[in-house]
């Protein structure tokens, strides 16, 4: 995750205006491999070195005096049509060259309060088009184009601390050129490299000091800088630090500080055989080391390659990651249809023993000649009611020998009859206490009954008593029935008609005389069903 | 043809067996879901066929196993209503018949005797019953009886007798009154008591006719 963030390896062609170097930034160490005179001079060795590395990203640098910046305002117009408004205003500016680039880097304060841009530009683009030409010829990557004067802008966003609204930061290099970026509350709005006129290092402090107050001077000419605006001055030499600083002056408008360049490269493994550590390498061995360098001046065209190399890497991971996520996600779906596949083949297993147990019962199975439950369904019905199938006979031999106990009582009718009992609500049927009426065939209420077992037996029996001497004895002789058939097991007797009703709440008529006492009588008897 | 990247197609070229390879794996991821998906529904469905099998295998024997016991039950009975003609439609020239017989061997007097229209009535198996039996009607005829007796015993063994005959029978209501209690001498050889009697003469409609007749 971090090589994503961070360069993890990466050529590094810094084009000067004497020479190019190449660099290799490989396992943090920001090692020089090569350095040409020209184009011409690199011929076979940059293309060895290529070869060598040839996975590797360039990444160029140009330190060159012909790079320039303008600050310039522009119409504040919505984000989509800013880029071609910036596009327009490069084309204007820079139309001679393919490197540059264009940034907001604020508002006006008042009037239309128009936005301020800084156009920058490689103006003289053949130092660096025959390097990026045969690395598309060669369809090399080329991650970015930057300079010197953005990577000291990047340096000052990495090392921390805090930055001051204006600042100069100051870099010699070799040969004594003098690069002077200006950097307004951390954004480069300008930068410059001079060709120091003396090469004697004792006047290199002096010379600072003016081209300081010079540049000043255009700063705040161009309305970058204003005259009360203190400028602070940081100058990192790879000389002794304390030669220069004698002639650096401080002053409410001008500090000065100084840096010395070998010791601050000591936090960071460069290799840079002949070369001084200058603030060149150290703010390239930061940006490497902490971030990715910024491309500034190369356009789509100059990073196809990168883009499609990238594009490439996202693809191969992408795919990759798509096919493990793939196989990750399925995993738990197919180990459910290995599990369900071992469940099926024991659930198979179970049921062939209870198939051949089926055969076996179906061949043994006895004929019939009708389905078992319509058999079941016929024998149980003919038997309810055969249970409820009584022979009169029974009830009259039963009266016959109740009559013994009252020799004296006639006979004269027996009505024998099976009655309907009501059906009785079921607590457990239906919602609510609701239980749906059963559909019954008109005229077959009783035979229903039957087959629910709602039926009872009732026999009336009416009669004549003889009583010649009195009344209490025909009536007595009625109740001595009544006895004699209640002493029968399941036989209940309710009198219907007694041969002199006594009650007093009803009207009794006889007539009283010589001749025998004759009174009907009449009894109701309810049978119970007796297993 | 419209340019559909920024990059000309002799660059995209370069990465042409990255992007070969990109396809694959989606198709390969595609193909991965969807063999997964399918196998796992065929797994599924299979179980569930496999269970439904099981359980149908399960049922079958506890349900032969079941009936087995039912017939052996009720088949001696079941037997014994088909020798008495019950399972079988009513067949009143049978009936009217052994009435007939009765009639002369017991020396009774003349029988008026009524079949009423028969009436069907659809019996119900056990509500809890899962896969019942087919349709089966209980049908009933009601029989009235009127004729006179010399003395009570005509009535019992008339009564006895038809009882006893093929056919399941069932007394509802019989009723014997004396006849002319005052006048008559039981001395004499007469109509002394008159007896009414209904009886419901079952029989079970399998419907088993059309059955046969195919």
């Amino acid at each position: 995750m971090i090589s994503l963030i961070r360069q993890s390896k990466a050529l590094v062609l810094i084009i000067k205006d004497f020479e190019v170097q190449l660099l290799l930034w490989e396992a943090k160490v920001l090692s020089l491999i090569e350095v040409y005179a020209d184009f011409q001079d690199s011929k076979d060795r940059f293309d060895r070195a290529l070869h060598q590395y040839s996975d590797y990203p360039l990444i160029i640098i140009a330190d060159v005096i012909e790079e320039s910046f303008r600050n310039e305002t522009v119409v504040h117009v919505a984000a989509t049509d800013r880029k071609a408004l910036l596009d327009r205003k490069l084309s204007y500016s820079f139309r001679n060259t393919r490197f540059r680039s264009a940034r907001i880097t604020g508002r006006e304060e008042s009037g239309r309060r128009d936005d301020k841009v800084m156009l920058s530009a490689i103006t003289k683009p053949e130092l660096v088009n025959p390097w990026v030409d045969k690395l598309l010829s060669m369809n090399r990557s080329i991650q970015s184009i930057s300079s010197m004067a953005y990577l000291t802008e990047s340096y000052l966003s990495s090392v921390g601390g805090k930055v001051p609204e204006h600042l100069m930061l100051i870099s010699i290099g070799d040969s004594l050129n003098l690069r002077q970026t200006y950097i307004k509350k951390g954004k480069v709005l300008f930068s410059r490299l001079t060709t120091l006129a003396s090469l004697d290092v004792s006047a290199l402090g002096e010379n600072i000091y003016q081209e300081s107050l010079q540049i000043r001077k255009y700063l705040e000419r161009i309305r970058l800088l204003s005259y009360e605006d203190s400028l602070e001055i940081r100058v990192y030499t790879p000389y002794d630090k304390s030669s220069l600083a004698s002639f650096l002056h401080s002053s409410t408008s001008n500090s000065f500080e100084c840096f010395d360049s070998r010791e601050e490269t000591l936090l960071y493994n460069l290799e840079l055989q002949e070369a001084k550590p200058s603030g060149l390498y150290l703010f390239l061995a930061n940006a490497l080391q902490n971030k990715r360098i910024e491309n500034i001046y190369a356009n789509l065209d100059v990073k196809r390659y990168f883009y499609l190399k990238k594009i490439a890497q996202g693809m191969t991971l992408g795919a990759s990651v798509l096919v493990v996520l793939s196989m990750m996600i399925n995993a738990p779906t197919l180990s459910d249809t290995l599990d369900k596949q071992s469940l099926q083949e024991a659930v198979e297993a179970q049921s062939i023993p209870l198939r051949a147990e089926y055969e076996r019962l179906s061949q043994r199975f006895p004929e019939t000649p009708i389905d078992s439950k319509e058999m079941a369904l016929v024998v149980e019905t003919s038997e309810t009611i055969r249970k409820q199938s009584y022979m009169p006979m029974d009830a009259m031999n039963l009266i016959s020998q109740a009559l013994a106990q009252s020799p004296d009582l006639e006979v004269s009718s027996i009505e024998w009859k099976m009655v309907e009992n009501e059906a009785e609500q079921s607590a457990d049927q239906g919602f609510f206490g609701y239980s749906p009426p059963q559909e019954v065939v008109p005229g077959a209420e009783f035979i229903q009954a039957v087959l629910d077992e709602r039926t009872s037996l009732k026999v009336v029996l009416e009669g004549v008593a003889f009583s010649p001497r009195s009344y209490r004895e025909a009536q007595e002789q009625v109740q001595r029935l009544v006895n004699a058939l209640e002493a029968f097991p399941g036989v209940s007797v309710v009198p219907l008609k007694l041969p002199t009703d006594v009650r007093v709440d009803t009207r009794v008529s006889t007539t009283v005389d010589d001749d025998e006492l004759r009174a009907d009588y009449s009894l109701e008897l309810t049978l119970e069903a007796v297993e | 043809m419209r340019q559909l990247t920024p990059f000309a197609n002799k660059d995209l070229l370069l990465i042409k067996w990255k992007i070969v390879f990109f396809i694959l794996c989606v198709l390969i991821s595609v193909a991965m879901f969807w063999a997964t998906e399918t196998l796992y529904s065929k797994a599924n469905r299979s179980l569930i066929i496999a269970q439904g099998e099981l359980y149908s295998a399960r049922s079958a024997v506890e349900m032969i196993e079941e009936e087995e016991a039912t017939i052996v039950e009720y088949i001696d009975r079941y037997q014994e209503l088909s020798n008495q003609r019950i399972i079988q439609p009513e067949d009143r020239l049978v009936f009217l018949e052994a009435v007939a017989d009765l009639r002369a061997q017991y020396d009774l007097f003349p029988i008026e005797l009524n079949i009423g229209e028969q009436l069907g009535v659809p019996l119900q198996y056990d509500p809890s019953e899962s896969e019942p039996g087919g349709p089966i009607d209980l049908k009933a005829s009601t029989v009235s009886i009127n004729y006179s007796l010399l003395h009570e015993e005509d009535l019992s063994r008339f009564l006895g007798g038809l009882l006893n005959t093929e056919g399941l029978y069932q007394t509802r209501e019989c009723q014997i009154q004396t006849v002319n209690q005052n006048t008559q001498s039981y001395l004499y050889l007469a109509q002394h008591f008159l007896a009414r009697c209904e009886l419901l003469w079952y029989t079970f409609d399998l419907g088993l006719e059309g059955e046969e007749s195919i």
